[in-house]
């Protein structure tokens, strides 16, 4: 009994000397002004001396991943840009058109001192009544001559909305307009639908050489535009009286350019 | 063949200790520790306590002195014996109550962790990580148990 008790008591003393050993030890250190215990760390060099190709492969690898990265980046740059570059294409033209009809109204004399509001049209019903663009909103107002991109009359706003006006074209029968040449005798122009018809109002002094019938302030339009070229009709005067016919040569298409002049 | 065992054993305790110190690093929360290295010690002082653990503790201790810590050379050696001699000495001691492991587990983790006890919040990491290193071992030996 008493030598099973003593057996673990007796097998701490290896223990205990070793314990004694490490005191030893840290007495020494501290002595020593621990240079026993910082001997190991500053003779061993932890830091592996790494030759430079041993990194060639990781730098290369690095170097295709940094490329292709570009690559994409600059991919995604010009797919962009190529987008860009379509829809300014597309402004482009459509800015060409538009430049093409201004330029081709700026021959008429009087233009400068007009503002040229641009319309289309939207869509037309069964009474071929058009709608066009344009409003109230663009302080358009009932009677406000309507010209396409060569300057021509080619009606006037019957009914203004807020966005829209319906033109009244001479593909209506409702179409009348006066106008006048420019010896100051004045015609009434009306429509059947399919026909023009102009006949004379006031002829005072009448001439061969009148060439082009236009509006004029004094019927309340708002400017002095061209309505019909009489060189290209039989425009003569049979017993003091003008009438002639006029068939339409080209109808509206959606790609006509429609302005309304507003005087300045 | 002593040697060699000695040598081979404190490569063993070193790998142990340092795995201990990395996972601890790894995990890097202040109010527990894993310490498989104390669960070792504890594992060799009750069950196979013998003169072999010696040099192996020492050994350990004093390779925590150089590399890890700041402490004067054998100051980790004597707490690792220390801890080995009180855990098998309270394992022998209180042999004839119901708790005796859980209480020999306790002062030999409150000895292994006697550095840290000037800490002001050692109670709060003391008593998790008391727990949690004794779930482990506790679950280990069941998986020995069972393995035999």
């Amino acid at each position: 009994m008493q030598s099973t008790e003593a057996l673990p008591k007796r097998s701490y003393i290896l223990y205990i000397l070793f314990i004694l050993l490490s005191s030893l030890l840290i007495l020494i250190d501290y002595f020593s002004n621990k240079e026993l215990s910082s001997y190991f760390p500053n003779s061993v060099n932890f830091e592996f001396e790494i030759e430079n190709s041993d990194f060639t492969f990781i730098q290369r690898f690095n170097t295709l991943f940094e490329q292709r990265a570009q690559l994409v980046s600059e991919n995604i740059r010009l797919e962009q840009e190529v987008q860009d570059l379509r829809s300014l294409e597309i402004v482009n033209k459509e800015l060409q058109l538009q430049l093409e009809s201004y330029e081709s109204i700026s021959t008429l004399s009087n233009i400068q001192s007009f503002e040229l509001l641009s319309s289309g049209f939207i869509t037309k019903n069964l009474n071929l009544e058009y709608l066009i663009y344009g409003g109230n909103n663009q302080q358009l107002e009932v009677g406000d001559l309507v010209i396409n991109e060569k300057g021509f009359v080619v009606g006037y706003l019957r009914e203004v909305f807020y966005s829209y006006s319906i033109l009244e074209s001479p593909y209506s029968s409702d179409f009348n307009l006066e106008v006048m040449d420019k010896y100051n005798n004045t015609y009434l122009i009306t429509s059947n639908g399919s026909e023009m018809f102009i006949s004379s109002i006031l002829l005072d002094n009448y001439k061969d050489d009148i060439d082009f019938l236009y509006t004029d302030i004094s019927f309340n339009h708002s400017g002095k535009f061209p309505v019909v070229d009489t060189r290209l009709i039989n425009f003569e005067l049979q017993n003091n009286q003008i009438n002639a016919s006029l068939k339409f040569l080209d109808n509206f298409t959606f790609n006509t350019k429609l302005f309304i002049p507003k005087f300045k | 063949m002593t040697f060699f065992r000695n040598f081979f054993r404190s490569i063993y305790f070193v790998i142990i200790l340092f795995f201990e110190t990395l996972i601890n690093f790894l995990i890097g929360l202040d109010w527990v520790v894993i310490s498989p290295f104390f669960l070792l010690i504890y594992f060799v002082s009750t069950k196979r306590f013998n003169n072999h653990n010696i040099i192996p503790l020492v050994i350990s201790g004093l390779s925590y002195d150089i590399f890890l810590s700041e402490n004067y050379l054998g100051v980790y050696s004597i707490l690792f014996l220390l801890v080995a001699i009180i855990c098998n000495y309270i394992q022998k001691r209180f042999q004839s109550t119901n708790y005796q492991e859980v209480i020999s587990f306790t002062f030999g983790f409150l000895i292994y962790n006697t550095i840290n006890l000037s800490e002001a919040n050692f109670i709060s990491f003391f008593i998790p990580s008391l727990l949690i290193n004794y779930l482990i071992y506790f679950l280990y030996q069941r998986t020995l148990g069972n393995r035999v």
